[in-house]
C-alpha cells in the first residue's frame, strides 16, 4: 500500500468519525463524548439552581419565626430543590459521566446504542423543562420530593403535581434507556482481554448500577403512572375509601428510593477507588473484596425500602427483616473503606485536590454511615423521624457520598476531559470552603433534630431553642456555595486559558490515549493484559489477535463507525459492532413524548393525538435510518472475521431486544405486587365478581404462545448459514412468520381492548383500577412486540439476505416472550388469586 | 473461508484456549446465587409475614402463627444452605485455579463467590432468625 492510499484512508477514517457542529450538530450529534458532556453540563447547571433554592431554604430558617418566606413559596422551594437534586442533577451527571468515561475506561469506540444515547438525553431534558416550567404557570409542585399521597393525590394537590408526575416519568424513562445502554456496553464492548477480573471498578459499579435502576426506577414509573391516573381518571389505588392503599405509594416510591441513594454512592464510591490508587501510586487493594462489595451493596439495597416506612404501623416481625437487611449493607459498605485505607497506608499519596475531596469524601461519608446504622435501628427512628435528624443524615451520605467524589472526578479527568490545567490554588480553596462549609452546614442539624425539630416546616418558634444552630447552618450554607461558585468559575476559566496538559498517567485505560480523546477514541484498539492497563502498557500481548484486530480496527473500517464485540466473561473477540452516525430521528420522539405530556397538562386532548402521531413518526424515520445503514457492504465481516450479524446473543440487538423485556416483565411485576399489596390490606376484593373470561383470557394467551412460537422457530432458521445468504424458502418462512405474528398481536389486541374499554369502571373500586391499569399494560406490552415484528418485516422488504431478519425476528420473540410472561401476571391477578380469599 | 452466522473459529483467542463454557457458567451462577438467595430470604419472609398476617386481619379470620413461623424459619435454612452451596463451588473453583495456575478469572470468581456466600449467608441468618425471637402477626 502507498503512502498516499494510507493518507487518504486515514482522511476517510477520520471524516467517518467527525461529528457535524453547531446548530446541525447540536440537534443530530450521537458520540459519546458529546452526549456525556451535555448531560453533565445540563445537570451541573441544575445543580446550581437546585443550590440556589436551597440558600433561599437557609435564609428563611436562619432564624424563629422568619418571614422571609411564606409557607407555600418554602413548600414549593423545597419540593424542588429536592426533585432538582435527586432526579435531575445527581443521576442525570452520573450517567453523563458514565456517557463519557465507560467507553474510554473499557476501550471501546462509543457506547453500543448512540442514538438511543442522544434519545434518552432528550427525554431528561425535555423532562426538566417541563418541571421547571411550572414557574411560568405558578403551579410549582409543593408537595415535597417523595410526594406522598394523600397530600399529592387529587383531594390536596392542584395541577402542579401534574408538572412534577409528566416531568418525572420523561427523566426516569431516561435513566432507564442510560441503564440498559450502560450494562450492553460494559457487559459486550469491553476491550480484547478485558476479562471480569480486569475490569474497572468504574465499570462494575455501573453494571451493578445498571441494574439498580432497572429494577427500582421502572417502579417509579409506575407509580407516578398511577398517581397520574389517580389524579386525571379517577381510579382509586390510593383511595383507602374504594380499596385502595396511601401506603402503596410509600412502599412504590421507597423501592425506587432506598436504591437511588446507592444509584448516587456506588458510583461516587467508584470514583474514590478510581483517585485513590491514581494519586496514591498503588493499585486498588482487595480488588475482589471491593467488587464483592459493590455488588453486594447494591443488590442489598433492594431490600431496605421499609426502613423509610418504621412508623407506618408495620408489624414488629417485618421491620427486623428489614433492620437486619439495614444491619447487614454496612458491612458490604464498610469493605470499600478499609479498602481505600490500606489503599492509602501502602501508597505513596499525594495531596492533590482530587485527592482532598476523596479524603472529604472517605470523613464525611463514614459519619453519615454512622448515622444510617442508627437510623436502621427502629427505636432511634421511631424518636427522630421526621426531624431534622434524618436531614442531616441524608445529606452527610448524599454530598459526602456523591458530591465530593463528583468534585474529585471533575478534577482528576479535567486535563483528560479538556486537556488543560485548572488552577491548583482557587481549586484547594474551593475544596476548603465546600468542606468546612458542609460540616458547619449539617452537623448542627444533627442537633436541632434531637432537639425536636421537625423537617419540612417553614419556620419554628423561638421557644423550641434552635434558632442558633440554625443560624449557623445558614452561614454554614453560603460558605458552601462560596466554595461552589469558586469550583465553578475556576474550572470555566481554566477550560478556556489553563496551559495544555502534557502526557497524564493514571491506572485505567483512558489515560492511554490523548487528551482529549479523539471522536474515535482509539485508532488502534488496545488490548488489556492486566487489571491496571494504564500502568502496564508495555506488557505484550497475544500477537495472532493482535494481528486480527489490527487488519480490522486499525484505522478502520473507513465507510462506516465500527468497534469490536466482546464476550461477556473473558472478552475474547467475538464480533464488531456497527455504529450508527448522527442524525435528527432519536430527537423526534421525545418531542412527541413532549407534546403528549403538554396535551395531558393542559387537559387540551386533541394535541395528544399529535405527540403520538409525532413520537410514532419519529420510531417509523429511526427505524428507516437504521436499515438504511445496514446495507450488505456495511455489514460484510471485517477482515473477514468479525461479523456483525452473527445470531443471538453475539447480535449486539439481541442485548437491546433482552433488556427492553426484562423492562416490560418489571414493569408489569410491579403492577402485579400493586394488585396484590391492595387486595390483602382490602376487607373486599373484588366488590362483587372477577372479570372472569377464561375463554377470552385462554385465546390471549393461545394467540401470545403463537406469536412467540413463529417468532422464535423463523428466527432459528438459516441461522448457521453464511452471513449474506438469501435463500427462498427461508424468505417465505420469515414473511410467513410475520404475518402469523402480526394476526397474533391483532387477535390479542381485538380481544382485550373492548374488555379493557368496555364495562370496566376504574373509578368505582381499586380492584377495577388494577385490572383496567393491567390490561392496559398488556396492551401496551403486544404493541411492543408487534412493532418490534414490523421491523422484522421492514427489514426482510429492505434487504436482500436473511441474517438482518432473523435477527429481528429473534428480537421479537424476546419481547413475544416478555408479553406472554407479562400476561400471565395480568391473568393471574386479575382472575385467579381475588379467587383465593381468606 | 467465507464466515457462517456461527464461526468460532475465525478469530485468533486471546490465550490459546477459549474459557471452558462449563466452568464459566459454574461461576457465573455461584457468583450471583447468594445475592438470590438473600433477595428470596427477605422477599419471601417479607411477603409470607406481611401479606399472610394483613390478609388474615383484613377477612377478620385468625392467622395459622405456627405454620407461618415453620415456614419461614424452614425458607431460611433451605436458603442458607444453598448460599453455602454456591461457596462451596467457589472454593472448588479456587482450588481448580491454584492447580492449573493460569486462570486467573477461575481465581477471581472463587474469591468473589467464597465472599458472596460468608456475607449472604450470614444475612440470611440475621434475617431467619427473628421468627425465634419475635411473635408472629403480633
Amino acid at each position: 500500500m502507498t503512502a498516499d492510499s494510507v493518507t487518504d484512508l486515514d482522511d476517510r477514517f477520520d471524516g467517518t468519525w467527525s461529528n457535524p457542529r453547531g446548530f446541525r450538530g447540536f440537534f443530530s450529534v450521537v458520540q459519546h463524548k458529546d452526549v456525556g458532556m451535555r448531560y453533565m453540563v445540563t445537570a451541573f447547571v441544575l445543580f446550581l439552581i437546585g443550590g440556589v433554592q436551597a440558600m433561599f431554604l437557609r435564609v428563611q430558617l436562619a432564624q424563629p419565626e422568619n418571614d422571609f418566606l411564606g409557607p407555600e413559596t418554602y413548600n414549593e422551594l423545597f419540593t424542588m430543590h429536592g426533585t432538582t437534586m435527586m432526579f435531575l442533577f445527581a443521576i442525570p451527571f452520573l450517567e453523563g459521566l458514565a456517557s463519557y468515561l465507560l467507553p474510554l475506561m473499557i476501550g471501546s469506540r462509543d457506547l453500543p446504542f448512540p442514538r438511543y444515547n442522544v434519545f434518552n438525553y432528550w427525554c431528561y431534558l425535555l423532562g426538566g423543562l417541563i418541571l421547571y416550567s411550572s414557574f411560568l404557570f405558578a403551579l410549582v409542585p409543593d408537595a415535597g420530593w417523595f410526594s406522598y399521597v394523600p397530600l399529592s393525590g387529587p383531594d390536596f394537590a392542584d395541577r402542579s403535581m401534574d408538572f412534577w408526575l409528566f416531568g418525572l416519568t420523561l427523566a426516569e424513562i431516561a435513566a432507564v434507556g442510560a441503564a440498559i445502554e450502560i450494562s450492553v456496553a460494559i457487559l459486550r464492548t469491553r476491550a480484547p482481554g478485558m476479562t471480569l477480573n480486569r475490569m474497572p471498578i468504574f465499570a462494575w459499579t455501573m453494571l451493578a448500577v445498571a441494574f439498580l435502576i432497572i429494577v427500582a426506577f421502572v417502579p417509579l414509573i409506575v407509580a407516578s403512572v398511577l398517581l397520574e391516573l389517580d389524579r386525571a381518571v379517577g381510579t382509586a389505588f390510593f383511595d383507602i375509601n374504594a380499596g385502595g392503599s396511601p401506603l402503596l405509594w410509600q412502599h412504590l416510591f421507597w423501592i425506587f428510593g432506598h436504591p437511588e441513594v446507592y444509584v448516587m454512592f456506588l458510583p461516587g464510591a467508584a470514583i474514590i477507588s478510581h483517585v485513590i490508587p491514581a494519586h496514591s501510586g498503588r493499585p486498588l487493594v482487595a480488588y475482589p473484596l471491593v467488587v464483592v462489595a459493590l455488588a453486594s451493596t447494591a443488590v442489598m439495597s433492594l431490600g431496605l425500602w421499609v426502613h423509610h416506612m418504621y412508623t407506618t404501623g408495620l408489624p414488629s416481625l417485618t421491620m427486623s427483616f428489614f433492620t437486619a437487611a439495614s444491619m447487614s449493607i454496612t458491612l458490604a459498605s464498610g469493605l470499600q473503606v478499609f479498602a481505600w485505607i490500606a489503599t492509602l497506608w501502602l501508597g505513596k499519596p499525594r495531596f492533590t485536590v482530587p485527592m482532598l475531596y476523596s479524603l472529604g469524601f472517605v470523613v464525611t461519608f463514614v459519619l453519615g454511615g454512622i448515622t444510617g446504622v442508627m437510623v436502621a435501628s427502629v427505636a432511634l427512628d421511631t424518636q427522630v423521624h421526621d426531624t431534622y435528624f434524618v436531614v442531616a443524615h441524608f445529606h452527610y451520605v448524599l454530598i459526602g457520598g456523591m458530591l465530593f467524589p463528583v468534585f474529585a472526578a471533575l478534577h482528576h479527568w479535567w486535563g483528560k476531559v479538556t486537556g488543560r490545567h485548572y488552577a491548583r490554588r482557587p481549586a484547594v480553596i474551593a475544596f476548603w470552603l465546600v468542606f468546612v462549609g458542609f460540616h458547619v452546614t449539617f452537623f448542627p442539624m444533627h442537633l436541632s433534630g434531637l432537639w425536636g425539630m421537625p423537617r419540612r416546616v417553614y419556620t419554628y418558634e423561638q421557644e423550641l431553642g434552635v434558632g442558633l444552630v440554625n443560624l449557623i447552618s445558614t452561614v454554614g450554607a453560603f460558605v458552601i456555595a462560596a466554595g461552589v461558585v469558586l469550583l465553578t468559575v475556576n474550572l470555566v476559566i481554566s477550560h478556556r486559558r489553563g496551559a495544555p496538559v502534557g502526557v497524564e498517567t493514571g491506572d485505567s485505560l483512558e489515560w492511554t490515549t490523548s487528551s482529549p480523546p479523539p471522536s474515535e477514541n482509539w485508532r488502534r484498539i488496545p488490548m488489556v493484559t492486566s487489571r491496571n492497563p494504564g500502568w502496564d502498557r508495555d506488557e505484550p500481548v497475544d500477537a495472532d489477535t493482535r494481528a486480527a484486530l489490527d487488519e480490522a480496527f486499525d484505522a478502520r473500517p473507513v465507510e462506516f463507525r465500527a468497534t469490536p464485540l466482546t464476550t461477556v466473561l473473558s472478552a475474547e473477540p467475538d464480533g464488531a459492532v456497527l455504529l450508527p452516525r448522527s442524525t435528527y430521528w432519536p430527537l423526534v420522539t421525545p418531542v412527541g413524548l413532549a407534546i403528549l405530556a403538554v396535551a395531558l397538562l393542559t387537559q387540551w386532548y386533541p394535541l395528544s393525538a399529535v405527540g403520538v402521531v409525532v413520537g410514532i413518526v419519529g420510531l417509523a424515520g429511526w427505524a428507516w435510518r437504521n436499515e438504511s445503514e445496514y446495507r450488505v457492504e456495511h455489514v460484510r465481516p471485517l477482515a473477514g472475521r468479525f461479523q456483525f450479524e452473527a445470531h443471538g446473543t453475539r447480535s449486539i440487538g439481541w442485548w437491546a431486544a433482552a433488556s427492553a423485556s426484562i423492562v416490560i416483565v418489571v414493569a408489569v411485576a410491579t403492577l402485579t405486587f400493586s394488585a396484590l399489596y391492595l387486595q390483602v390490606n382490602a376487607s373486599v376484593w373484588p366488590l362483587e365478581d372477577t372479570v372472569g373470561e377464561p375463554v377470552r383470557f385462554t385465546a390471549v394467551a393461545a394467540a401470545l404462545l403463537a406469536g412467540l412460537g413463529v417468532t422464535w422457530r423463523a428466527a432459528r432458521q438459516g441461522r448457521h448459514e453464511l452471513w449474506d445468504l438469501s435463500r427462498p424458502e427461508v424468505r417465505r418462512a420469515q414473511f410467513i412468520a410475520v404475518a402469523v405474528a402480526m394476526c397474533a398481536a391483532v387477535i390479542a389486541l381485538v380481544l382485550l381492548v373492548p374488555l379493557w374499554l368496555g364495562d370496566l369502571d376504574p373509578a368505582a373500586h381499586a380492584y377495577e383500577s388494577s385490572v383496567w391499569t393491567l390490561l392496559g399494560a398488556q396492551v401496551l406490552a403486544i404493541l411492543a412486540a408487534l412493532a418490534m415484528t414490523i421491523a422484522a418485516l421492514h427489514a426482510r422488504m429492505r434487504h436482500r439476505r436473511d441474517a438482518r431478519t432473523g435477527l429481528l425476528l429473534h428480537a421479537a420473540a424476546l419481547l413475544w416472550a416478555a408479553a406472554a410472561v407479562s400476561w400471565a401476571m395480568v391473568w393471574m391477578t386479575s382472575d385467579l388469586l381475588p379467587r383465593l380469599v381468606i | 473461508m467465507r464466515p457462517s452466522l456461527r464461526n468460532e473459529s475465525d478469530i485468533p483467542v486471546l490465550s490459546g484456549t477459549r474459557l471452558s463454557r462449563r466452568l464459566g457458567l459454574l461461576g457465573t451462577v455461584a457468583f450471583l446465587l447468594p445475592s438470590v438467595t438473600w433477595l428470596l430470604s427477605l422477599s419471601g419472609s417479607y411477603v409470607v409475614e406481611d401479606f399472610a398476617c394483613t390478609a388474615a386481619a383484613s377477612a377478620d379470620a385468625p392467622p395459622s402463627t405456627a405454620a407461618l413461623r415453620a415456614i419461614l424459619i424452614g425458607s431460611n435454612v433451605v436458603l442458607m444452605a444453598v448460599t453455602l452451596l454456591a461457596g462451596i463451588a467457589g472454593w472448588w473453583l479456587l482450588r481448580k485455579a491454584r492447580s492449573s495456575d493460569t486462570d486467573a478469572m477461575y481465581a477471581f470468581f472463587g474469591w468473589t463467590v467464597l465472599a458472596f456466600a460468608i456475607l449472604y449467608a450470614f444475612s440470611i441468618v440475621l434475617i431467619g432468625i427473628h421468627p425465634l425471637l419475635l411473635e408472629v402477626c403480633a
